[in-house]
């Protein structure tokens, strides 16, 4: 039967666990190189749904590699790997990369298969790069917030 | 919703920091918990065995690039974020002044 004693001692540890998550929070630092790299990496798979036939299947390749080395080097550099969303709003936000990708890809496609010119291009990969960059470092900090845990 | 249930060996105040830092992650280099928590290498080393040998935490070594020196990632196993989860949902009911929490005795 637990007593006033084990309500208070449980109580004190779960309090510290808040700081230590503070702390882990404030090591997550995102390098300045990350988000530019990150940006080349899915303009590339935007870009590669504009090869003809198959051809897009080794840049689409490639490139999920080149992330997948990414995310190691940031892990290594680090000493910490996150794999996933610790919130809503880190959910919402790599939802939206992730929709956003997936939209541009298919217009890229689009063009080729229409034969629209393909400086038309330009756009969806301009807009891919964008949110790369702008909604990568938002999810960042939303991350460092939620690890914190003042969501 | 997390069944919960006391663990005596997660208690311990270093490794219930240790566990609630991994559950966050997949995966830790060792000296980032040390610094986090900061805590002496001997002592993490000493709760990471017990961590592991008990199945709750898995370790990998990992060569590093510049000295050859082997880095040592920690991670909760599944069993192991189960029983975190159990274990931090009976201190929630404790804290709360639950009197039935499964698995603590006395």
């Amino acid at each position: 039967m637990a007593s006033n004693n084990d309500s208070a001692a449980a109580r004190d540890a779960l309090s510290g666990l808040g700081d230590d998550r503070a702390r882990l929070a404030n090591r997550v630092i995102t390098p300045w190189w990350y988000h530019p790299i990150y940006a080349v990496i899915l303009v590339v798979l935007v870009c590669s749904q504009a090869l003809p036939g198959v051809w897009s299947l080794p840049v689409i390749l490639g490139a999920v590699v080149a992330l997948t080395v990414l995310r190691t080097t940031y892990d290594r550099k680090y000493g910490i790997s996150i794999d996933k969303p610790q919130g809503a709003l880190t959910r919402t936000l790599l939802a939206a990369v992730i929709v956003i990708l997936v939209a541009s890809m298919i217009a890229v496609r689009v063009m080729q298969q229409t034969a629209t010119s393909l400086w038309w291009i330009l756009v969806p990969s301009a807009v891919t790069a964008a949110a790369a960059v702008a909604l990568g470092r938002c999810y960042d900090a939303a991350l460092r917030r939620e690890l914190a845990g003042r969501t | 919703m997390t069944e919960p249930r006391f663990n005596a060996l997660i208690h311990s105040p270093v490794r219930l920091r240790i566990c609630s830092l991994l559950r966050h992650a997949s995966e830790l280099e060792f000296a980032t918990i040390r610094d986090t928590l900061t805590l002496t290498d001997a002592h993490l080393s000493k709760n990471f065995k017990l961590l592991s040998d008990t199945g709750i935490v898995q370790l990998r070594k990992d060569p590093s690039g510049s000295s050859g020196r082997k880095r040592t990632w920690a991670a909760l196993t599944k069993e192991g974020r189960i029983a975190v989860e159990a274990h931090l949902a009976a201190l929630t009911q404790l804290a709360a002044g639950d009197v039935a929490v499964p698995g603590l005795e006395g």
